[in-house]
């Protein structure tokens, strides 16, 4: 925005030095003689040497007129080339700097305006190649009498190498000042000969005192804590002599009579003779970092001491590497300190628990958990571990305690089997329990029964009016007491089934015995046109009792051709095989009358319980076998279906599960 | 012999307790309707063919518990399903040589029994239990 219609800028004069140049005298001229003339022309002419040679460009702007003259030096300055750039105010304004150009121009205008004739502008420029420039404009006003200018010269000069050094000179001594401070220096400089010491940087802010009230060698020397004072003058006399850098901790007194941990640092500058006679340093308070290095040697020494201390074994590792133990954890694996640090935590571990530990680890599972640990001496043993996420030093550390519980693991086992035992003891007592009951029923059913019919009939008998009566009441009672003494032979045999535990065994050949089975069947095989079947090839030898074997396979046929079909001629298939566990299993199938199980599969193994309307059911069979078979560990049990056949499963090892 | 004697039902597979029962019952002089069954099965049949024939249906049955085929209990537990269906009150006495408190206590237990008799029962036994619901 120039100030009026067309300005031109430059114009030479300001406070300086070089400039005032009076380029085109006027009137005055013709007042002076020749020789003055001469004398002034000479003395233009070294002027006119002095502007071409001085980087200083001269300029005249004529404000009435808007025109500007500048020398050849001014477009050196812009860098312009010089007959394709008009010399006008535009031109000038076109390179000034964007940033400065408002500056200017307000400047400029005030200054128009103004009364005060100098000027003094330093801006910067864009020359036409894109270099930036600092520029320093100087000049002067010539005013009418109304005060107006009109007239408007001076100089103009380059002064980006100033402008650059002065930059560099204020950074540098703003860093400096930054570190000082921000560092908590003492900065000194230590006068050898005389033993002044001059100090500065931020003496009040590290020390409290005011720079004055640290004196020379002496106070200095006084100030250092009583303890370390010889040290750090050993110290002193060591680096001097050896001309070597100085580089010693001692405790610095504060004017508050506290004591902070000085890290002091000095070089020596030599005089002519190689004698130091100066030396120049820096005292950093470095009492923070001190006692954060105490406190985390106290807290080591503390963790060191209970890990030591610890029964167990204890670890710290980073991702599996071992970085520190205790002796515990060696003396748990068998391996030496040295061995342990640096290795891969997962080799003290069983192989086949190290995912399991992985995934522990992976998932900062921090609850106790048992695995199996391996020695160096590949010993295993079981070992309880617990492992904690802990941050140090910026990382994440794992502790881990092993703890070696073999011991707990033996007396779990022992426990377990104590357990087992007990469980064993429990279910066979509660067998005997159960069969006791059954017992009870059986004596309470089938024995009082005819015993109770004897009493009534003996009473009948006495009160017998004829003979006739009184033989029908001795029949039914010989009838009575028979019934009696087989069911007291029946329970005979049970009670010996029960009470057999040690019954001889011996391998006993399948098919023989059901060839000797059904020889003693032949009668009623023959006369039902039974056809019986087997296939003993998948097992066709136990280590059984013989007799208990035979009456087995006996009752299971004899019920089979018993219960036939009348609709159909009986098919009776034997087979045997291993279960899953290894146990024999005889299977004995017919296509019979069947048993509705829904209805009486409660009854089927009890003693006198008959299911069919057949002369010889006397259901003592299946509750016998049923005795046999559990007394040997083994279980029966029973499938059917009413009208197609009747299947039995003997599982001759596998214990039974309910006692019914 | 009255008129008006009730139809007893024993239902036994032991055939000494049904013809002495029975012989005792006679003795009694308040009855000479007995119903004899060997088992379960057969009472059942026999209450499931007669439900509307009140005259025909028992007053009192002694029932055995220990039976092949249908003992006693399952007994029990079909009449309980078919009892809606008898057009008379039907006095149900558990018979049994049973002395076992578990039978015993199982019998009290069950609504349709009226009572739990231990064998063999004698003949004022009988009279009492005539009389009694009489």
């Amino acid at each position: 925005m120039p100030p009026k219609g067309r300005k031109i800028a430059k114009k030479a004069s300001a406070k300086k030095t070089v400039a005032k140049t009076k380029s085109r005298t006027e009137k005055a001229e013709t007042a002076v003689s020749a020789k003055k003339l001469a004398a002034l022309r000479e003395s233009e002419r070294q002027l006119e040497i002095i502007l071409n040679t001085a980087p200083i460009g001269i300029w005249e702007w004529n404000i009435e007129t808007s025109t500007v003259a500048w020398s050849g030096k001014v477009f050196e300055i812009f860098h312009l080339p010089a007959r394709t750039f008009e010399r006008s105010y535009e031109t000038y304004l076109s390179l000034v700097h964007p940033e400065d150009k408002l500056r200017m121009q307000l400047l400029l205008k005030e200054s128009l305006a103004g009364r005060d004739n100098d000027y003094y502008i330093e801006h910067r420029i864009i020359r036409p190649d894109g270099e930036e420039r600092w520029l320093k404009v100087e000049a002067t006003f010539k005013r009418n009498k109304k005060g107006v200018a009109v007239l408007m010269n001076g100089t103009v000069q380059d002064i980006t190498e100033r402008k650059l050094l002065e930059k560099d000179r204020e950074d540098w001594k703003a860093r400096h000042e930054l570190v000082a401070t921000s560092a908590g220096l003492v900065i000194y400089d230590y006068d050898i000969i005389t033993g002044n010491i001059l100090w500065s940087g931020n003496i009040r802010d590290v020390l409290g005192y005011d720079p004055k009230e640290l004196g020379d060698i002496n106070r200095w020397v006084e100030l250092i804590h009583p303890d370390d004072r010889a040290e750090a003058l050993a110290e002193l006399d060591k680096a001097l002599a050896a001309n070597k850098r100085y580089d010693v901790y001692y405790r610095f007194s504060k004017k508050n009579g506290e004591y902070c941990h000085m890290h002091d640092r000095g070089v020596f500058l030599t005089g002519s003779d190689n004698k130091a006679i100066r030396m120049l340093g820096m005292m950093n308070d470095v009492s923070q970092r001190v006692k954060a290095e105490e406190s985390l040697r106290e807290s080591e020494h503390r963790f060191r001491n209970l890990q030591q201390a610890s029964f167990g074994g204890i670890g710290l590792h980073d991702k599996g590497k071992i970085i520190d133990c205790n002796q515990g954890l060696c003396d748990i694996t068998g391996y030496s300190y040295d061995e342990l640090i640096g290795s891969n935590g997962l080799n003290l571990i069983a192989p086949e628990w190290r995912d399991f530990v992985l995934e522990k680890i992976t998932s900062g599972y921090d609850k106790t958990y048992d695995v199996e640990g391996i020695r160096k001496d590949g010993s295993r043993y079981f070992v309880e571990i617990r492992g904690k996420n802990l941050p140090l030093q910026g990382k994440t550390i794992r502790v881990t305690e092993f703890r070696d519980i073999t011991d707990r693991k033996v007396n779990e086992e022992k426990i377990a089997e104590h357990n087992k035992k007990l469980f064993a003891v429990a279910e066979e007592l509660r067998r005997k329990n159960h069969q006791l009951q059954e017992f009870t029923q059986i004596v309470s059913h089938n024995l009082r029964s005819p015993v109770g019919n004897i009493l009534t009939l003996l009473t009948f008998y006495e009160n017998a009016t004829s003979d006739e009566e009184r033989r029908e009441l001795i029949a039914l009672l010989k009838e009575s007491g028979a019934t009696t003494l087989t069911m007291l032979d029946e329970l005979n045999d049970i009670l010996k089934i029960k009470q057999d535990k040690n019954i001889p065994q011996q391998d006993i050949h399948f098919e023989k015995l059901t060839h000797q089975v059904t020889s003693m069947l032949t009668a009623r095989i023959t006369e039902v046109k039974a056809q019986i079947t087997f296939d003993f090839s998948q097992a066709p030898v136990i280590h059984y009792p013989g007799i208990y074997l035979e009456s087995i396979l006996l009752n299971l046929l004899d019920n089979a051709l018993k219960y036939h079909s009348p609709e159909r001629l009986p098919e009776i298939s034997l087979l045997t095989f291993k279960d899953d566990k290894g146990n024999i299993v005889l299977v004995v199938r017919d296509n019979g009358l069947g048993i509705n199980l829904q209805r009486y599969g409660h009854q089927v193994f009890k003693l006198r319980k008959t299911f069919h309307y057949h002369p010889e059911s006397r259901g003592i069979g299946l509750f016998m076998i049923k005795n046999q078979i559990e007394a040997m560990g083994g279980s029966i049990h029973v499938e059917s279906v009413e009208n197609e056949g009747t299947t039995f499963f003997v599982n001759f090892n596998k214990p039974h599960k309910d006692a019914d | 012999m009255p008129t008006n004697v009730p139809i007893i039902a024993l239902v036994d597979d032991d055939k000494i307790f049904q013809l002495t029962a029975s012989k005792t019952l006679k003795a009694t002089a308040l009855t000479d309707k007995i119903l004899q069954f060997e088992n379960g099965v057969q009472a059942l049949e026999f209450l499931r063919e007669n439900t509307a024939r009140p005259e025909a249906l028992p007053d009192y049955i002694f029932l055995d518990i220990n039976m092949p085929m249908i003992d006693g209990w399952m007994f029990l537990d079909d009449y309980e399903s078919m009892k809606g269906q008898i057009t008379k009150p039907i006095k149900i006495y558990m018979v049994s040589s049973s002395i076992d408190t578990r039978d015993i206590e199982r019998a009290r237990k069950n609504t349709n029994v009226k009572d739990y008799i231990v064998k063999p029962v004698t003949r004022d036994k009988f009279i009492e239990l005539l009389k009694n619901v009489a």
